[in-house]
């Protein structure tokens, strides 16, 4: 049997890796917006733009530059962590991004904490009881959940919201020229979060429940409860802990929805982050932006994938840090 | 004195008559009224005039600015002072000339000056700055417009043309703001990045720019700068709420007062439950139309290869629709009546929101239209006849003509987005299979149709046109231009097109449309099917609100809201 590496090499190997993997992302998403139809400056044509007008404005926003000249440029940007100008709101990638990102990272965070909330909630009702009508009960609902589309929730959430209460601030403050509260905040967060949790909670409740229904399965715990253990102690204190592991490494494939699994949440409550950001830039062929947004997106993919393992390693020795 | 010199010499003149013998008028006071909410699809892009291209931009920049001229459309076009306070042309039709007022301040309180319109035409006129606007002052000679002095600016034109196109060119460009603009060290090429492209436009009109959120809100109030009455409202916020849907909800929820383009079921419901939202219209700027490629779209690519724009005369026929006679019959088989009966039409009160469409110049411009066009009517046994008169015929027995073996089957492209156009295109599948035409939809993300129109890449597209206020038809017919999408070319449309632009005789130029029209109807390059009348919804407590034909929210300054129905109190 070969030597295990050490922890640091393991994890330089890993980030080696997670590098690589962020550039060939990078390369595809340029090689994708290449071949979409059109370009920035195609999105500006309009039937009173003179022929003349509009090449300047190709050569204004280098669009008339050859194929290879652009990559290179991209690149060499996004290597200098620059990510250039978005052709569409002429403002640096980095600032929007800067914008964008808290947002999401508040609202995707937000949705998690919810989704694993109401998961493991369910989970721990289910498991104890399992094959009762109550785990049959729940387990139903959340396969509701699971298969509504994200902007029927969405928008079921937002008419059901203002029938209730129409003042309610489902997208945002409705005086937004005034600084908000942080009431006012937590109220415009509290519908979109819910949205994407409800999505999350779904599969964290299917994962989660399955787990404990394994771990209170186990040889040791039925030896525990013939000694007389009681059942909460046994759910809570040797179920659960060896149920994480599961759980953990949904957690972590999870991570990347905290940026870019809002898309369609993000339009329909306006929600000013990186989901938008990406429609309003594909919509105006703005490639900057885009790759940008894939930068961001594929960094956070990747260093989930990281968290992951490296968590898994840290809550159970036996994972072998040769994976 | 080069122009140059004479440019610093007006600055510093400027900013001397700033400083010491004219201060900047004092600050009115503001009534402080309500708020208006207007919820908006998209956010602005460009706000500086030289760039500013969207219609949302165009919309903004009339609150942030002050033009030569102002506009008013009743049947045609005509021009109120704005900037300019009189304005005469020259005898020969070449010179405009335009008087300034004096009393007009930026809203950093500087005031507003002839060079601020003299920098506008260099910037536009400027390749570097890759300009939208550079079309507008093309025609003028170079060197023009010129300041005579800082309340005069002379606009000369390479030759005589309809004079209210002409002065739509020059006189309704927002200005610059020339004390800060005009720096030899600034880069013009990289003006779309300037500050006040992006985040800080310094404002002339009634509105200044009080903050901007990309994506989310901008928010204007009036400029203390501004010498006219000040508005009547104390901001106006525009909230970018990209789904239709939830702008729909916030409005009925009272979160926003304000949304354009309401489709006619919601309008509907508005109606019923909401009577504290009142319904406008806008008027037929936008129309839809199905466009027939007249050229085979292999040939047209293969000629295009190189990169030069292809001789269409020179191309082949497209194989179904490049026969007049078959296009004619396919619009006999489109019911259009039905279609507006049946989508743009209110089921509760019977209004229909449209108008059937005969021509691309709309039907508002009232000396121009041809009222003597007769539409074609819908008839599907005259179209069986014209398709076997002209080849086509069911031999097979399966349900589609043909000819030659080859089935009359195509595929219509259309934008994705848009529920009319779902419903009109269904209705447009099933009528053409009553008389054995075969059609597949194809809808397409807006940029993607539009580069298939561009490279001429299809059969037929079910597209739209929104119109101009005054007549200029040389982009979707002109034999050159990008936007003749169907590639649609006739000897009597050319020379008609360009009699019509060189006519300065504004009855002689209508007539000429009218006969442009009646050629192009001739024809069917196009079956037109319908003028849109747009809905826009706002609160019932503004009063004075004017939704028009030129704008939704024209005049913003002169909306009011009684003392007690204000809703937004500071």
């Amino acid at each position: 049997m070969p030597p295990l590496p050490s922890l640091g090499r393991w994890a330089l190997g890993r980030v080696l890796r997670a590098v690589g993997l962020v550039g060939a992302v990078l390369l595809v998403t340029w090689c994708l917006v290449e071949a979409l139809p059109g370009d920035a400056c195609s999105a500006r044509l309009d039937p009173d733009l003179d022929p003349k007008a509009f090449a300047a404005i190709r050569a204004a926003l280098g669009c008339d530059a050859p194929a290879l000249t652009r990559l290179s440029a991209d690149l060499a940007r996004v290597i200098s962590l620059d990510l250039g100008v978005s052709t569409s709101r002429h403002v640096p990638v980095r600032s929007l991004l800067a914008q964008a990102l808290p947002a999401s990272l508040v609202l995707g965070g937000a949705g998690l904490a919810i989704g694993q909330g109401l998961g493991w909630a369910s989970a721990l009702v289910q498991a104890p009881r399992r094959g009762t009508a109550l785990d049959v009960g729940v387990g139903a609902v959340t396969v509701l959940f699971a298969s509504v589309p994200g902007f029927a929730l969405a928008l079921a959430l937002l008419h059901g919201a203002l029938a209730f209460d129409p003042t309610w601030p489902a997208t945002g403050t409705s005086t937004p020229w005034l600084v908000p509260t942080f009431a006012e905040r937590l109220q415009a967060m509290l519908l979109p979060a819910v949205a994407l949790g409800l999505g999350a909670a779904a599969l964290d409740a299917r994962v989660a429940r399955s787990a404990l229904v394994g771990a209170l399965t186990q040889d040791h715990i039925r030896a525990a409860r013939a000694r007389g253990v009681g059942e909460s102690r046994l759910l809570w204190r040797h179920a659960v802990p060896n149920a994480l592991l599961p759980a953990v490494a949904l957690l972590g494939l999870q991570l990347p929805a905290l940026v870019s699994g809002a898309v369609v949440v993000e339009t329909i409550f306006a929600w000013p982050g990186m989901g938008r950001l990406l429609v309003d830039a594909v919509h105006a062929a703005d490639a900057p932006v885009v790759l940008g947004v894939f930068y961001a997106y594929a960094v956070v993919v990747v260093a989930g994938g990281v968290f992951a393992d490296l968590a898994a390693v840290l809550l159970d020795p036996r994972i072998r840090l040769a994976t | 004195m080069s122009t140059s010199r004479k440019a610093l010499w007006s600055v510093c003149l400027s900013a001397s008559l700033a400083c010491d013998d004219n201060p900047p008028p004092a600050p009115p006071s503001v009534a402080m009224g309500d708020t208006l909410v207007v919820g908006v699809g998209q956010d602005a892009r460009d706000l500086l005039a030289p760039l500013a291209q969207s219609a949302f931009d165009l919309a903004l920049l009339d609150l942030l600015g002050t033009r030569p001229l102002d506009v008013h459309f009743d049947c045609e076009l005509s021009y109120v002072p704005g900037f300019a306070k009189e304005w005469t042309w020259s005898e020969d039709g070449r010179t405009l000339d335009l008087v300034l007022r004096d009393d007009l301040a930026w809203s950093d309180g500087t005031p507003v000056r002839a060079r601020d319109l003299v920098l506008l035409g260099e910037l536009i006129r400027d390749p570097a700055v890759g300009s939208p606007r550079a079309a507008n002052l093309a025609q003028l000679t170079p060197g023009s417009p010129e300041a005579v002095d800082d309340t005069h600016v002379r606009y000369t034109f390479e030759a005589r043309g309809q004079p209210t196109i002409m002065a739509a060119n020059v006189g309704l460009l927002q200005l610059v703001p020339s004390h800060l603009l005009d720096d030899p060290a600034l880069e013009r090429k990289g003006l779309r990045t300037h500050p006040l492209n992006t985040t800080a436009p310094v404002s002339s009109g009634y509105w200044q720019l009080a903050s901007w959120e990309k994506g989310k809100t901008l928010v204007f109030e009036p400029n203390p700068h501004h010498p006219g009455p000040a508005p009547g409202l104390a901001r106006v916020v525009f909230r970018v709420l990209p789904d239709y849907d939830t702008r729909l909800l916030e409005l009925r929820s009272g979160r926003i007062d304000m949304m354009e383009a309401v489709q006619i079921v919601d309008a509907d419901k508005l109606v019923a439950e909401q009577p504290d939202i009142k319904l406008r219209t806008r008027g037929y700027r936008a129309q839809d139309y199905i466009g027939w490629n007249n050229v085979d779209p292999a040939a047209y690519q293969a000629a295009a290869a190189g990169g030069e724009r292809p001789d269409v005369a020179t191309l082949p026929r497209h194989p179904l629709f490049g026969d007049p006679a078959v296009r004619h019959a396919l619009s006999m088989a489109i019911d259009v009546d039905r279609i507006i009966a049946d989508v743009l039409t209110s089921q509760a009160t019977g209004k229909a929101y449209a108008v059937r469409a005969v021509s691309t110049i709309t039907p508002e411009l009232c000396a121009t239209r041809d009222a003597g066009i007769t539409p074609i009517g819908f008839d599907v046994e005259a179209a069986k006849v014209a398709l076997a008169r002209a080849g086509w015929s069911d031999t097979n027995g399966d349900g589609v003509v043909d000819k030659g073996g080859v089935p009359f089957r195509f595929t219509m492209i259309m934008p994705t987005g848009s529920a009319r156009r779902v419903q009109v295109s269904t209705i447009v599948q099933g009528q053409l299979a009553a008389v054995g035409v075969d059609v597949q939809i194809e809808a397409l993300d807006p940029g993607a149709l539009f580069e298939r129109l561009r490279r001429r890449d299809f059969d037929a597209a079910y597209t739209g046109w929104s119109a101009g206020l005054w007549v200029e038809p040389s982009s979707a017919w002109g034999k050159d231009s990008d936007f003749n999408f169907t590639s649609y070319q006739d000897a009597e449309v050319q020379a008609l097109l360009e009699a019509g632009s060189r006519e300065p005789d504004p009855t002689k130029a209508a007539e000429i449309w009218r006969k442009f029209q009646r050629r192009i109807y001739d024809d069917q390059p196009y079956t037109f099917l319908y003028w849109m009348d747009e809905i826009v919804a706002v609160d019932g407590r503004f009063d004075n609100t004017d939704v028009n034909l030129v704008s939704p929210w024209s005049h913003l300054e002169r909306w009011t809201v009684a003392p007690d129905k204000v809703k937004y109190r500071e």
